[in-house]
C-alpha cells in the first residue's frame, strides 16, 4: 500500500459477521496499554476498566436464543462530545483525527465520560501508579504507555505510541507512515477472525476506505452527529469482506 | 495562648520552608565510578560508542561492563577509578550506573527520533558533557516541557499534545 499523500486519517473497520466475541481484542488491548484489572468488587461499583469492550446482545427466547457481538472503543470520533465539555483541554483532537487524552492535564471531573454516548471513557478510581501493579506484572508492562494515575480519565488511543514507532521507522528511510498495514493497533493485530481493519480513510485505495463505502457501513449512534472513525459493518452477509 | 501562637508560627515555617527546600534539592545521583567524559571524548570516541541505542531506540542506554571492558581489560592508566571496572567485571556484576535525566512517566521521548530523525546533537539536550572530567550529580540542562516546546516550535516540529504525552 501506498503512502498517505496529505494529513492522514486513521479509521478502523468492525466486521460484525466474523466477530465471534472471543475477547482477544481486549485481552491485547490490556496488555499493550497497561490497562487496570479490577476485583470483582469493584466491578461491581462499574469501576471496572478497558478500553474496548465486547458487548453481547441476547436476542429471542428459549430455544430461538441468539446472541450478537459488537466491540465497543472509543469511536474516535471527528466530532467529539467528550472533547466540547473538558474545561482543561485535556481532550482534544489531533491534527490525523485521533482523540487524545492527557493525563497531566485532566482533572478527573468526569464530564467527558457524561458527554460520551459510546461509555468508552473510563475513570481510575485506585492508584495503578504507585505500588498497586503486582510485583511479578510490573515487567509485562508497556514502557511506550503511561501508567496513568488515581483521579484521571482514559481511553483508547488507536495506539498512539504504535504510530508514533512507525513514523520514527519512516522517517529514517525518508517516507511517510504507509496508508494501511504499517501502523496497526493491537486489538486489530491480534483479532483471530480478522474481523477488524485499520488504515487511512483519506486514501480510497486502503481497505477500510473501501469497507466505509459498502453497503453494509454503518456508524454507531450516527443520528448524534458525532462522525465516528470505527466502521460497524453490519451482519446478514457472508464473505463481504475480503479475506487473507 | 502566646506560647501556642508561637508554636503554630514556628510550626508553619518548619513545615512551609521544609516543602520548598525538599523541592530545590533533588537527590544528588552519585555514579559508582567516577568517569571522566572529557578524557574519552578527546580520544575520539563518539557519544554513540558507550551508549550504543542513541540511535536505535527511545533511550541512550547506560555502557555495559563488556563495553568498558573492550579497552580496559588491561590497566590503561594508574587511576584507582579505572581499577572499579575490572572489579566489576570480576564480579560478574554490571556497572550499577545511575540515571542522571529522568522523564516524568507520562512523556513519550524518543532518542532514535531526535539524534536520527532530526539530527539533534546531543550537548543541545545534555549540556557540555563532553567537557565534564566528573559525572555531574544533577543535570546539566532543566528540562522542562516549555523548554521542549521552544525548540519544538523553532525548529517547527510538532506540538500536538499526543505527540510527547503518552
Amino acid at each position: 500500500m501506498a503512502e498517505a499523500k496529505g494529513t492522514p486519517r486513521w479509521g478502523m473497520a468492525i466486521d460484525l459477521d466474523r466477530c465471534t466475541g472471543c475477547q482477544a481484542c481486549v485481552v491485547a488491548c490490556k496488555q499493550e496499554n497497561n490497562v487496570p484489572f479490577s476485583s470483582p468488587e469493584e466491578a461491581a461499583y462499574g469501576r471496572e476498566m478497558a478500553w474496548i469492550r465486547v458487548m453481547a446482545i441476547t436476542e429471542g427466547e428459549y430455544p430461538k436464543v441468539k446472541t450478537r457481538y459488537l466491540p465497543m472503543l472509543c469511536q474516535q470520533c471527528d466530532n467529539p462530545p467528550s472533547v466540547k465539555v473538558c474545561p482543561t483541554g485535556a481532550t482534544y483532537k489531533n491534527p490525523e483525527g485521533i482523540v487524545g487524552q492527557i493525563y497531566p492535564r485532566c482533572i478527573g471531573c468526569r464530564y467527558c465520560a457524561n458527554a460520551c454516548p459510546y461509555q468508552v471513557k473510563d475513570f481510575n478510581w485506585y492508584n495503578w501508579s504507585g505500588f498497586r501493579w503486582p510485583q511479578e506484572m510490573r515487567q509485562s508492562l508497556n514502557p511506550d504507555v503511561s501508567l496513568r494515575p488515581r483521579g484521571v480519565i482514559e481511553k483508547c488511543t488507536f495506539c498512539h505510541h504504535r504510530l508514533q514507532k512507525a513514523r520514527d521507522q519512516a522517517a529514517i528511510e525518508g517516507r511517510k507512515v504507509k496508508s494501511e498495514g504499517e501502523y496497526v493497533p493491537a486489538c486489530v493485530q491480534s483479532c483471530p477472525a480478522q474481523a477488524m481493519f485499520f488504515g487511512d480513510l483519506n486514501d480510497p485505495e486502503t481497505t477500510i476506505a473501501k469497507l466505509a463505502r459498502s453497503s453494509r457501513a454503518f456508524k454507531m449512534l450516527d443520528e448524534l452527529g458525532t462522525e465516528p472513525k470505527v466502521i460497524y459493518l453490519k451482519e446478514g452477509e457472508w464473505s463481504a469482506t475480503p479475506r487473507e | 495562648m502566646l506560647r501556642g501562637v508561637v508554636i503554630g508560627v514556628v510550626a508553619v515555617i518548619v513545615v512551609v520552608g521544609g516543602v520548598l527546600f525538599a523541592q530545590r534539592l533533588e537527590p544528588a545521583v552519585r555514579q559508582p565510578i567516577q568517569f571522566n567524559h572529557a578524557k574519552h571524548i578527546a580520544q575520539g570516541l563518539e557519544c554513540a560508542a558507550c551508549h550504543q541505542y542513541v540511535k536505535e531506540q527511545t533511550f541512550a542506554g547506560l555502557p555495559t561492563v563488556e563495553t568498558c571492558m573492550m579497552c580496559h581489560s588491561a590497566p590503561q592508566t594508574k587511576s584507582p577509578e579505572e581499577e572499579k571496572v575490572r572489579q566489576f567485571a570480576e564480579k560478574g556484576q554490571g556497572i550499577p550506573w545511575q540515571r542522571l535525566y529522568r522523564m516524568p512517566g507520562h512523556v513519550f521521548f524518543s532518542h532514535r527520533r531526535h539524534v536520527s530523525v532530526a539530527k539533534v546533537e546531543c550537548q543541545t539536550c545534555h549540556g557540555a558533557m563532553a567537557q565534564a572530567t566528573t559525572p555531574p550529580s544533577r543535570p546539566l540542562v532543566n528540562q522542562s516541557m516549555s523548554w521542549c516546546l521552544a525548540c519544538h516550535e523553532k525548529r517547527q516540529a510538532s506540538v500536538d499534545c499526543v505527540a510527547c504525552h503518552k
